[in-house]
């Protein structure tokens, strides 16, 4: 019995390390992308004291802090340059290039990015922020001082970020499922009031809205779903399986979504979670169709 | 050994914050160390999207500006404002979609006090933004610029009440 607890306790701190290499490159994307959809179009408009959104308005918010280099950095050429920087450690990352070194400058540039628009802040940037939050205390390069890799056992990592990054996305679901506890989540209505939102439609948010029938069952997935999740990330027995099957609800979930409901670029900040949740002989097998 | 007393100190801070959020726990002690601490980590977290329920407030805001001849534009699309069609902030030109999320706030900004500064220096900026790139594409003189929040109200699941128009901040230009 003590044994199998031990044994219980110790997976929950143990990856592969090339589940590391694929949650490395999966979160080095999503910030890529991260940069070309949602900064690159506004950099200046957003980022620069000639923008719509200058340091001193910023500085009036009750709880501003100074915490951001582009609150130093105001000029148009100067927040260019800076995010130039912040691709180039983006493409080292993905590179795998001095990852110990690049993943915490890249924290702090991107930490400076959200903080210089922190009023506007989404969940999805939060995503992305605490991926690469927990990310420094990992070693992304695939590598530890160990002897020949030829065996198996030699790709296990083992250490307790691994079980703060697990508990991370956990809580991010299990959260989520707790919030959702108005009416309208009991009466089955929530999913029909989201899809109303003006601001949230899709290209076939209509096809849904004159379905009323499956707002029901769409809510029921949605609310108990999150916390289905969060039991899979942190189930005790069958670990790999049960990761496995919460990456496959994550997926359908995030992805599914997107022609029915506009919740921003969620579908890029759970790049890194589905890479790091997902096993790596699961990994293994889809990289065989390739 | 130092690394996993670090790694062990922020899990019991996760789990701290996303408590607290949940409870709305409010205590001075608690908001001044999430306001100057937890912050400063970037480990602030609320996952409550649609929660406790979906809104049924969807606002918008329109930037408007009056010309001298008493024509009004609406200055992101350059469109002329038709106040008897408000269902939708209208097309929305590539790359400006970022700020529709943030004007979206506009109104919740000036409603607390705590950041009622903040929305009014905002709507200054962006005033300042977009007469600069009207009269850049060659407009006419604008003498006022307005920002009108379009109030959408779900009233049931699919059904939206007409249009309600509220004038956020009003400057006029000389």
């Amino acid at each position: 019995m003590n044994l199998l607890i031990k044994k219980g306790i110790n997976n929950y701190l143990i990856t592969d390390l090339r589940t590391l290499v694929v949650f490395r490159v999966c979160l080095s994307v999503a910030l890529i992308l991260d940069l070309l959809i949602n900064r690159a179009p506004s950099m200046v408009e957003l980022y620069s004291n000639e923008g719509v959104l200058t340091t001193e308005a910023v500085s009036k918010f009750s709880s501003a802090h100074k915490f951001s280099a582009l609150y130093y950095i105001k000029s148009v050429f100067g927040v260019k340059l800076f995010f130039s920087v912040y691709f180039l450690l983006c493409l080292s990352l993905l590179m795998g290039f001095k990852t110990r070194f690049v993943a915490p400058v890249l924290y702090v540039f991107f930490f400076s990015i959200l903080e210089r628009v922190f009023p506007f802040i989404t969940g999805a940037d939060t995503v992305l922020n605490l991926m690469l939050f927990w990310s420094m205390f990992l070693p992304l390069s695939g590598q530890q001082n160990m002897g020949s890799k030829k065996e198996e056992s030699n790709y296990i990592h083992r250490s307790v970020a691994v079980f703060a990054l697990t508990l991370q996305i956990a809580l991010i679901y299990f959260f989520n499922f707790l919030f959702k506890n108005g009416e309208t989540w009991s009466d089955g209505s929530a999913v029909g009031y989201a899809l109303s939102i003006y601001a949230h439609q899709s290209f076939m948010t209509n096809l849904l809205v004159d379905l009323p029938v499956f707002w029901p069952i769409f809510t029921f997935i949605v609310k108990w779903g999150w916390l289905f999740v969060s039991f899979l990330i942190l189930s005790p027995v069958k670990q790999q399986k049960a990761k496995f099957y919460a990456c496959i609800f994550i997926f359908i979930f995030h992805y599914g979504l997107i022609p029915f409901l506009n919740v921003g670029t969620f579908y890029i900040s759970v790049l890194p979670v589905l890479a790091f949740l997902l096993p790596y002989k699961y990994v293994e097998k889809f990289l065989k169709y390739f | 050994m130092l690394k996993n007393v670090v790694v062990y100190f922020f899990i019991a801070l996760v789990i701290l914050i996303n408590v607290s959020s949940y409870f709305d726990v409010t205590q001075p002690l608690f908001r001044h160390l999430s306001t100057n601490y937890i912050r400063s980590f970037g480990l602030a977290q609320r996952w409550n999207m649609f929660s406790p329920n979906p809104t049924t407030k969807n606002p918008f805001t329109l930037i408007v500006g009056e010309t001298e001849q008493g024509v009004f534009i609406n200055l992101r699309t350059k469109e002329v404002v038709d106040y008897s069609k408000l269902d939708s902030p209208g097309k929305i030109p590539l790359g400006q979609n970022y700020l529709s999320y943030y004007l979206n706030q506009m109104g919740a900004f000036i409603h607390f006090e705590e950041t009622k500064q903040f929305g009014y220096a905002f709507m200054d900026d962006l005033s300042n933004y977009f007469l600069k790139k009207w009269y850049q594409s060659g407009g006419q003189k604008i003498k006022r610029v307005m920002f009108v929040q379009v109030l959408l109200t779900t009233l049931e699941p699919g059904v939206i009440a007409p249009p309600e128009v509220f004038l956020l901040h009003d400057i006029k230009y000389k």
